[in-house]
């Protein structure tokens, strides 16, 4: 029965496979020991010595520990942290700290397996398996900032898998995993928005982020209105608040107006907006466009850094 | 528009005997006014091993697969394992295939057979998520090896087979902790409490202890956990070997010793080789060589 020998053999070699992946992968992953209850997880990153992980996992910024496979317990500095996507970066002394493998995020596609990664203490590491579920753009974190993509899968992240990789089949990491960001459910942060925020927290220590000082709430245009200052879009953002020399203050904003447009482009929602008020345009002038009194009128602000 | 995935529809049809291949072995165990469990044969002698917490009776029934039902006697009880061996007035029945639980990794493939939520013989498919001793899950101290794996099972589930990707017995499933992560109890545990009297045995008598927090990261026990020698028999393997009372037994064959049960398994395990004990004596390591006897 050659078909069923092959079949059988086909599914020790995935088991071996798994295993392989989970022992290969499980190299680069550290346990992370700041806080009273379980550890979180971490990955070793480059350069050598530079470890990522989850920033909620960090309940103190001292006296943090991060144990390696081979059972060495290492004392870790804070680099930076950045909340607003659940990482942050510790380091440790280097010594033959070899780097987790990466793993290349053009090429995931929803339904490839994936394993999810978490460590405790030394010798092997803790696995659990599932599917990619989804490849998201931009969405909302639960702190309000836009994140530009999200790895959904249907796998458990057990407690104490915050901050560890999501790796593929071949135990390569295509991410990292966080509890924190939709609402408890599992999610992964995909490898360019981690190489994004760690390249940042490396240089700067923190993530910068534009403000413009404002408090607003989404309003529909009136089509009319719209129609005769030739927007295109349905709604604005409403200015509820200006904060007292802030950006959009000594720009001139004023409570009633309706923000339509910033920096070029359309601001329909809250999102629009946060969108456009990245690192990149923090301590840059750009005009915002707002329908005033029945008018549109063109102001230019100087994008401050949220506090 | 079908597609051709001969990876995929090879290793869906290889689940899909395993399972069937499996399914005659596992029966439902029923204690009267207990609901019921799982169990499977596990010789062809009429032994059918379940947990404690299903055979709660001396008498219970025993459902084999094929629908007929039999009456069953306890032999054997373990509540702390949650172990328990029945008796059936059958020979023949198919017993399941056993494999090793000392050779388990982190990944691999396993997969399950019971009766979840009163779902006669249904399977499930998961991978090992960690293996070793377990002090706490969900609020239940177990201090013992436990396997634990990435694997949907529900109450109903207990009792039953866990397999590995040859489709061989590696534990016995005991507890969920929803939704999907499930506690078995290895196959080698299983053999321990089978045959006591075969048990191969150093000669000692030895406790689990907790180590000083400060000792034992120095020494890298896990859980701070070791066993503690309050006697050696004389004319037995670890007299022979020098053990002493006193002595602090931290591993056998590099593997860190947290429990008297880890011991035994891995004696079970190892039949008559010698193994190699990591021992701490008046603040010194030591490693102290013992040739195992079998007894019968």
């Amino acid at each position: 029965m050659a078909g069923q020998t092959g079949a059988a053999g086909l599914l020790a070699q995935l088991s071996e496979d798994l295993a392989r992946a989970v022992e290969l992968a499980g190299q680069a992953v550290v346990a992370v020991k700041a806080r009273r209850r379980i550890p979180g997880s971490g990955v070793l990153w480059t350069p050598p010595g530079v470890v990522v992980t989850a920033d909620h996992v960090l309940e103190r910024e001292e006296d943090i520990l991060v144990t390696t496979a081979d059972g060495r317990e290492l004392p870790a500095a804070v680099v930076g942290r950045d909340p607003s996507t659940d990482l942050a970066v510790l380091r440790v002394a280097a010594n033959g700290l070899a780097p987790a493998t990466l793993g290349d995020s053009a090429t995931v596609r929803v339904g490839h397996f994936v394993l999810a990664l978490g460590r405790a203490g030394p010798g092997a590491p803790s696995a659990s398996i599932g599917i990619v579920s989804a490849i998201g753009g931009p969405w909302r974190s639960r702190r309000g900032i836009v994140v530009e993509g999200y790895l959904r899968t249907d796998l458990t992240l057990y407690p104490g898998f915050s901050g560890g990789p999501l790796v593929d089949a071949l135990g390569r990491v295509i991410g990292i995993n966080t509890s924190l960001l939709a609402q408890g459910q599992g999610m992964a942060l995909p490898l360019p928005t981690v190489q994004r925020v760690v390249e940042a927290l490396l240089t700067q220590g923190r993530i910068r982020r534009g403000f413009l000082g404002i408090s607003t709430q989404p309003v529909l245009l009136p089509a009319a209105l719209a129609r005769r200052l030739g927007l295109t879009q349905e709604s604005g953002l409403l200015v509820l608040a200006t904060e007292p020399q802030g950006p959009a203050d000594r720009a001139g904003l004023l409570i009633g107006d309706i923000v339509v447009g910033l920096a070029g482009q359309p601001v329909r929602s809250t999102d629009d907006l946060l969108a456009l008020l990245g690192p990149e345009r923090v301590g840059t002038v750009q005009e915002v466009h707002v329908v005033r009194g029945g008018e549109l009128h063109r102001l230019t602000v100087t994008i401050g850094e949220r506090p | 528009m079908t597609v051709a995935m001969p990876a995929m529809q090879t290793l869906s049809q290889a689940v899909a005997d395993l399972v069937a291949a499996l399914r005659p072995s596992v029966v439902t165990v029923r204690a009267s006014g207990h609901g019921s469990g799982a169990g499977v044969i596990w010789d062809t002698d009429g032994l059918i091993v379940t947990n404690a917490h299903v055979a709660t009776q001396d008498r219970t029934q025993v459902v084999l697969a094929d629908g007929r039902a039999l009456p069953a006697t306890l032999v054997a009880r373990d509540p702390a394992r949650d172990l328990a061996a029945l008796r059936v007035p059958e020979r023949g029945l198919p017993a399941a295939p056993l494999g090793d639980s000392t050779r388990l990794r982190v990944g691999q493939l396993v997969f399950a057979i019971g009766h979840p939520l009163g779902e006669p013989h249904a399977a499930a498919l998961g991978i090992i998520s960690a293996v070793g001793h377990v002090v706490r899950v969900a609020g239940q101290r177990f201090d013992r090896e436990m396997i634990q794996a990435d694997l949907g099972l529900y109450p109903g589930n207990s009792g039953g087979p866990l397999c590995d990707a040859t489709g061989r017995v590696i534990g016995i499933n005991t507890m969920v902790v929803l939704p999907r992560l499930a506690l078995a109890i290895p196959s080698a545990t299983v053999a321990a409490f089978l045959a006591p009297g075969r048990r191969t045995r150093l000669g000692l008598r030895a406790q689990q202890v907790r180590l000083p927090a400060p000792l034992a990261r120095h020494l890298g026990q896990p859980g701070g956990l070791a066993l503690l020698v309050q006697a050696v028999l004389p004319g037995q393997p670890a007299a022979a070997a020098g053990l002493r009372p006193g002595d602090l037994l931290l591993a056998i064959d590099t593997v860190p010793l947290t429990s008297a049960e880890a011991l035994a398994s891995h004696l079970e395990a190892q039949g008559g080789q010698p193994v190699r004990l990591r021992v701490l004596r008046d603040g010194r390591l030591y490693e102290v060589s013992v040739t195992v006897q079998g007894e019968t």
